[in-house]
């Protein structure tokens, strides 16, 4: 029975990126003064030290293992979603930025419910607005809490 | 104090969301009140949660917190057998019950236990710190070492800023708003909000490919409020396993690193063992319910004795509420029970009261808790989203906290993907700066010396050890024998 050296590549690239961050910061960290790097630079090491242990161990762990699990591969559709839920997000917020909370809720929530597969106008319309009112009255009218001002409302 | 019981059994009913998020999502807005009023709503919001987790463990088979997952067994059974409302209410008794039992514990143990606390100096401290972020590591992450580098990423993260000692910026790369640190509240929001928004987004591909079926989701709930008859058999059958559990609760709650999850499966255990009927476990027993519910709400008031006397949180939800301390200007330790008095106490007899208010609100709202749960997934992620976007806003009105929100959201998504766990992230970040402060302190103190001081003071030698033990503990375990997830013994 050999021992067949297995490389799980996610994992791998997972803890390459992490190593390849802390390296990089150790880098930025070599310009600060001595009192102040000493603290960073010893998590920094302590990190990359960490992560070749938990490679090395990954790649003998699954190497060591006889029988092959299938792995499950994900499929496109849900890294598709996923990156566009993200970037709504994120467009979400910088609508927030320049037109201000309320209207931006309105057109995010309307967009994302949309995305989403919601085509029913009565639900669509009665989640942005009532988000909104829910908003109004609990945040600005009963907590006093001031929301993100822009362009619109 | 209703709201936040409302609130949070809302929110733990619903599949999906979680305490943690709970509170992480409600701190800023306990900005504005007085530190008693604002501590107490996030313990209510904590324990209202794991409650509501019952819900729809029992309703949906679909546990809305994890500390539900052993509820699911016994629960669901009952609702296949039209004996719904007989399970909720026995969940709503024992968690008002358990959650009773715990604030007592921390009302009579915390006080003593904090005098303790005053023996302490930096490298105590300073080796605590690392003691609380090696607990979490180990009990949040399916691997410790990956646990421990999501905590060393927190530590990092806690460096950002102006250094306290020589006024030098590290890591700012030439934005002043981030001199000042990364704020933590928007980054605890994101990295516990946004990834669940996400997860959601994935969640809703899965939906619609297998709908539930409609039998499921329109339950039908009748006489939620029994006899006094009724009550009395109920309570018969089942007070010796919810004062067990309860108190199991409350050992495991105590003990760094456990939490509700865990205390759920062990008294939903030792409740089998001791019962006079184990063969009913798993098709319906009321002591299936009463037992890990008992538990995992005594885990609640307990969780926070290590925390408010030492500053080891003892779960995730623990490490968000020390956030919470800490945006108020409290510190853990014998201060809280001294000079802040008035604000802990305040704190601890109105989560006595609330125990008992939960389990009277918890009649009233679960027919109402029963039909949130049904709330698709497509409706809530605007919801949670928008409550991120007010949240990281609020407590300093500026836009750039929501960006660090967004920013940590994707970071936690990712990390997640890749099985590190954000609990040991927030933890490190939180510990971080007091870390920094006693280790500079300690070395000084050490005079470059760190190992031989450390052993000349057997305080820190004994943490030292609890140090070693929790780095090696899992290895253990693992030996023995992977620990199931509560998914998985849900699923068998």
């Amino acid at each position: 029975m050999g021992f067949r050296l297995k490389i799980d590549l996610k994992e791998i690239f997972s803890l390459g990126v992490i190593i390849a961050i802390c390296i990089w910061l150790y880098s930025v960290a070599k310009n600060f003064p001595e009192a102040t790097r000493r603290y960073p630079q010893l998590i920094l090491i302590a990190a990359v030290v960490l992560a070749l242990i938990e490679m090395i161990l990954k790649t003998v762990r699954s190497s060591k293992a006889d029988c092959q699990e299938p792995v499950e591969k994900k499929s496109n559709a849900v890294l598709i979603r996923v990156i566009t839920v993200a970037s709504i997000c994120v467009m979400y917020v910088f609508l927030v930025d320049v037109f201000g909370f309320f209207s931006s809720t309105a057109v995010f929530s309307f967009a994302l419910m949309y995305y989403l597969g919601v085509r029913k106008p009565v639900t669509l319309i009665a989640v942005a607005a009532g988000l909104n009112i829910g908003v109004y009255l609990l945040f600005v009218t009963f907590l006093r809490i001031s929301m993100p001002q822009g362009l619109l409302f | 104090m209703i709201l936040g019981i409302v609130v949070g059994i809302i929110i733990g009913a619903l599949p999906g969301l979680t305490a943690v998020m709970a509170i992480s999502l409600l701190i800023p807005f306990t900005f504005g009140m007085n530190p008693a009023t604002g501590i107490l709503l996030l313990m209510i919001i904590y324990k209202s949660a794991i409650y509501g987790g019952s819900i729809s463990a029992i309703l949906l088979h679909t546990p809305g917190t994890p500390a539900s997952a052993a509820t699911a067994l016994d629960g669901y059974q009952m609702t296949l057998q039209g004996k719904a409302s007989v399970a909720l209410r026995m969940s709503t008794i024992a968690s008002a019950i358990g959650s009773l039992l715990s604030g007592v514990a921390l009302l009579t143990l915390a006080p003593p236990l904090s005098v303790f606390a005053l023996r302490f100096g930096p490298p105590e401290y300073f080796l605590l710190a690392i003691f609380g972020l090696t607990v979490i590591a180990s009990v949040s992450s399916g691997s410790i070492i990956k646990g421990l580098i999501a905590g060393a990423f927190g530590l990092l993260i806690g460096t950002v800023g102006v250094d306290i000692n020589i006024g030098f910026p590290r890591f700012t790369f030439g934005l002043f708003q981030l001199e000042g640190g990364i704020s933590l509240v928007p980054a605890m929001i994101g990295m516990f909000s946004i990834p669940q928004v996400l997860n959601l987004a994935k969640e809703t591909l899965k939906t619609r490919n297998s709908p539930t079926p409609e039998s499921i989701r329109k339950v039908k709930l009748e006489k939620l409020f029994p006899s006094f008859t009724e009550l009395k058999n109920e309570f018969k059958e089942t007070w010796a396993t919810m004062l067990r559990s309860s108190i199991l609760g409350i050992i495991v709650g105590i003990l760094p690193g456990a939490g509700a999850d865990i205390a759920s499966w062990v008294g939903y255990n030792e409740a089998k063992r001791f019962s006079k009927h184990p063969e009913k476990f798993g098709k319906g027993s009321l002591e299936g319910i009463a037992a890990p519910e008992a538990a995992n709400n005594a885990v609640t008031g307990s969780s926070l004795i290590p925390l408010w006397t030492l500053g080891i949180p003892g779960s995730a939800a623990a490490a968000v509420i020390l956030g919470g301390l800490m945006i108020h200007g409290l510190v853990p330790g014998r201060e809280l029970f001294t000079v802040h008095a008035h604000i802990t106490y305040t704190a601890i007899w109105g989560f006595i009261v609330a125990s008992i208010l939960m389990g009277i609100i918890g009649f009233v709202v679960i027919k109402y808790a029963a039909l949130v749960v049904n709330i698709s997934n497509e409706v809530m992620m605007p919801i949670i989203t928008a409550l991120c976007v007010i949240g990281s806003f609020a407590i300093t009105g500026s836009i750039f906290d929501v960006w660090v929100m967004i920013a940590f959201g994707i970071i936690g998504y990712f990390l997640r993907q890749n099985d590190f766990h954000a609990a040991p992230v927030v933890l490190g970040m939180i510990l971080g700066p007091m870390a920094e402060t006693r280790f500079t302190q300690s070395m000084v103190l050490a005079d470059g010396n760190m190992l031989g001081y450390i052993a000349g003071r057997p305080i820190s030698v004994i943490i030292f050890i609890l140090i070693v033990i929790a780095l090696l503990t899992p290895f253990f375990g693992n030996k023995k024998g992977r620990r199931k997830t509560a998914a998985e013994i849900v699923d068998e």
